[in-house]
């Protein structure tokens, strides 16, 4: 740890995140709720309060006093559990989130930070991989046909595209040797040189293929439209959380929100330089300002994508992980990687370009293999599965 | 007792009591549940002795990616399909005790081996932490290790993960490899008990909105929800009362 | 604190408080709220039919699949991860190693896209 903050200050930053995060939350269903009013030329929620800024406190109290309803079937245990594991693994994803460094507040010097530790990228994909138990868990124990078939929808989904969301950011991790959130914040705030201007060297200038793959695999590993095919309700009525009600129902709504909230947080600080921004070295607020600004620019392209797209189909969904975006985030790797050697000891020579060109002709071989030779694929006939 | 041994014993108590909750528990996804935190616990106590990347592998490799693939298998498997859980054959049992016992030898020399004779890998935990933190950190110590000494394990790894990529084609998709033979597949189940999601209750039949059976008509027992049946494999005839 | 240090007590505290708050509202909730259990509200979701379909309904072993080439891509990425930070250091060798392993793993990928894997139909 950088400074000796003692733990009860760290808890209290966290806490207070934490709070942030679910009041947050609470209006980024209201932010929805406006855009996509706008982006449907209608006025969304406009009777509680003024703009109906109210709103999302009425629809907690409300949700607070409706019946919480167990099937009778259900497995009681794993019934009650399940929402609150999707619920706090997406909160505690944002300790690893840096606001900033250490500033002082009331004469005392705190950390804009919650923790710093040296896996910090891992731990947001660690504790997203434990979100699918969630629902997983919620999804079987519910005892319902769509329940099931929507958890493990989502399950094969998030999984399939958390391959992608971590290869993406390999690139990053080459380029800053590290993956401790606040050393690659460090590493972009490093100034590029481009002829007279000199601008702050964002990871988005360097890896703008890993970028879009993010994005993409951002909005399918949070369950989002139009990636939301676990809770398609044209054919699973409202997929895995179909047999949940009242509160119980909106923790894996409040998960569903808070986790977009963080990878968005995450985003910004991976590609868009944080807290970095003009005068974020002078003033820490500024800083704040600046990451949420990107945060909210995110949250936008959100609900944009959901107002805009219509719904994949499953086979589309799963298609689109392993048959395009895969083999990009390995050729993202690989082109990353050799450019950054390149940059370290100069144009490789000699033997270095045998095998490089073997290489090549190798993954040509691999690929003309892969289109031109008799596929059994998608067009094998249904008639094999004979009794 | 310094506050980070009353954690580890905490942490450890918790994995032993969620390991035994494995092998008791009696519904196959509760015994996944309890894997789910034994594992969880395994990261904690690898946080402890400071291997943090070896921890969030753990957590994503173990809890993230194998165990979910555990749960996929147990709700495709008809619970029926399998032997009984804790009725296994006395061979079974007897081998499974052994190996157990052998694990626990095991384990014990290790721990013997390095707490009696007093072996360390490292001899000076302060040198180790002095090392770790001047390459940058515990992923960068491990990978240097890794991707110098142990070179040609890493790249047998790969042939290994293939072997398994094709090892699960040919299990689940054996049609696709030109085998005509026929198999029951795609069958999950909810690993409820029989039964025991059946629709309504046989109960008064006003306070449903539904139309119950109508009165006078055959009353099937075992609910009669049982005998009406959608949405089958139109290549297999429905089997009744199967079992 | 030696090699345990705050950083990570800090998240073990995080998760705890996270979970008491998530038990609060619950509890909160089983206050407030009235709860009338009956056989209907107990029956599981049918679109308002009685659930008749067989109690076992069948799912695709594809997702299988899909689990284990997870399993296998996710073990890739893991070794990737202490590679790409150490890039640097390694240099071409490490480059070089990891286009090996790369480019094995890809048999195995083109394999499972050629035997149809990947389709989901």
């Amino acid at each position: 740890m950088e400074n000796d903050q003692p733990l009860w200050l760290t808890f209290i930053v966290a806490f207070v995140l934490m709070n942030v995060l679910l009041v947050g939350m609470a209006y980024m269903t209201w932010f929805e709720r406006k855009v996509i009013g706008a982006f449907q030329d209608r006025l969304g929620p406009t009777r509680t309060g003024p703009a109906g800024l109210l709103q999302p406190i009425a629809d907690g109290i409300k949700l607070l006093g409706k019946e919480d309803l167990i099937p009778r079937a259900a497995d009681k245990v794993v019934f009650y559990f399940a929402p609150l594991i999707v619920f706090v693994t997406a909160i505690v994803g944002v300790a690893v989130i840096p606001f900033g460094g250490t500033v002082e507040i009331f004469g005392r010097d705190v950390n804009l930070f919650i923790t710093d530790i040296n896996v910090g990228a891992l731990f947001i994909f660690a504790f997203s991989g434990i979100g699918v138990y969630g629902i997983i868990l919620g999804a079987w124990s519910s005892a319902n046909r769509y329940s099931l078939l929507g958890g493990l929808r989502s399950a094969a989904q998030v999984v399939s595209y958390e391959i992608i969301l971590g290869l993406s950011l390999v690139g990053i991790f080459i380029l800053s040797g590290s993956l401790n959130l606040r050393d690659i914040l460090a590493r972009q705030q490093e100034p590029l040189e481009l002829g007279p201007l000199e601008i702050s060297n964002w990871f988005i200038l360097s890896q703008p293929l890993a970028f879009i793959i993010f994005l993409i695999a951002a909005v399918a590993e949070t369950n989002r439209a139009p990636f939301d095919l676990p809770e398609a309700e044209t054919e699973l009525v409202s997929g895995f959380h179909t047999e949940y009600s009242a509160f119980r129902f909106s923790f894996y709504f409040l998960g569903e929100y808070i986790s977009m909230i963080v990878v968005s947080l995450f985003a910004s600080t991976l590609f868009l330089g944080g807290t970095d921004g003009p005068g974020s070295d002078r003033y820490w607020g500024l800083g704040v300002l600046w990451l949420l600004a990107k945060t909210i620019l995110f949250l936008f392209f959100y609900v944009w994508l959901r107002a805009t797209l219509p719904r994949f189909r499953f086979d589309q969904l799963m298609g689109v992980a392993w048959k395009v975006l895969l083999p990009l985030v390995l050729v993202n790797i690989v082109i990353t990687s050799f450019i950054r050697l390149a940059a370290n000891e100069g144009i490789p020579t000699g033997w270095w370009w045998v095998i490089g060109a073997g290489g090549a002709v190798l993954l040509v071989i691999l690929v003309v293999q892969l289109f031109t030779s008799e596929r059994e694929s998608s067009a094998a006939p249904a008639t094999v599965r004979q009794p | 007792m310094p506050w980070d041994v009353i954690i580890f014993y905490m942490i450890g108590a918790v994995c032993v009591l969620s390991a035994a909750g494995v092998v008791v528990a009696n519904n196959p996804v509760h015994s996944a549940i309890f894997l789910v935190l034994c594992f969880f616990n395994v990261a904690a106590i690898f946080v402890m002795l400071g291997a943090e990347f070896l921890a969030v592998a753990q957590i994503i490799v173990y809890t993230g990616a194998i165990l979910v693939l555990v749960l996929f298998v147990l709700m495709l498997v008809d619970p029926d399909d399998l032997p009984e859980f804790h009725a296994a054959r006395p061979v079974q049992r007897y081998v499974g005790l052994l190996l157990g016992l052998i694990l626990l030898l095991e384990v014990g020399v290790a721990i013997l081996d390095r707490s009696v004779v007093g072996r360390r890998a490292v001899a000076d935990q302060q040198e180790f932490t002095q090392i770790v933190d001047l390459v940058g950190g515990n992923t960068q110590a491990l990978g240097r290790t890794l991707y110098t000494q142990y070179l040609l394990p890493f790249e047998v790894i790969s042939l290994v993960l293939t072997v398994g990529v094709i090892g699960a084609i040919v299990l689940a998709l054996p049609e696709r490899l030109g085998e005509r033979l026929y198999r029951r597949r795609g069958t999950i189940s909810l690993g409820h008990p029989r039964g025991t999601d059946l629709a309504l209750p046989a109960g008064p039949v006003g306070e449903s909105p539904i139309a119950g059976p109508t009165p006078g008509a055959e009353v099937v027992p075992g609910g009669y929800g049982r005998r009406l049946i959608m949405a089958r494999d139109p290549n297999e005839q429905p089997v009744i009362g199967r079992r | 604190m030696q090699v345990f240090g705050e950083n990570w007590l800090v998240v073990g505290l995080m998760t705890i408080s996270a979970f008491a708050m998530g038990m609060t509202l619950l509890i909160l909730n089983w206050i407030v709220a009235p709860s009338k259990p009956s056989p209907v509200k107990g029956a599981p979701y049918e679109s308002g039919v009685p659930d008749v379909s067989p109690v076992r309904p069948r799912y695709t072993p594809r997702f299988y699949v899909v689990a284990m080439l997870f399993v296998i891509f996710d073990i890739e990425a893991i070794f990737i991860y202490p590679w790409a930070v150490n890039f640097d250091v390694l240099s071409r060798y490490g480059f070089l190693a990891m286009v090996i392993f790369i480019f094995l793993l890809l048999d195995g990928y083109i394999y499972a896209w050629k035997k149809g894997a990947l389709e989901w139909v």
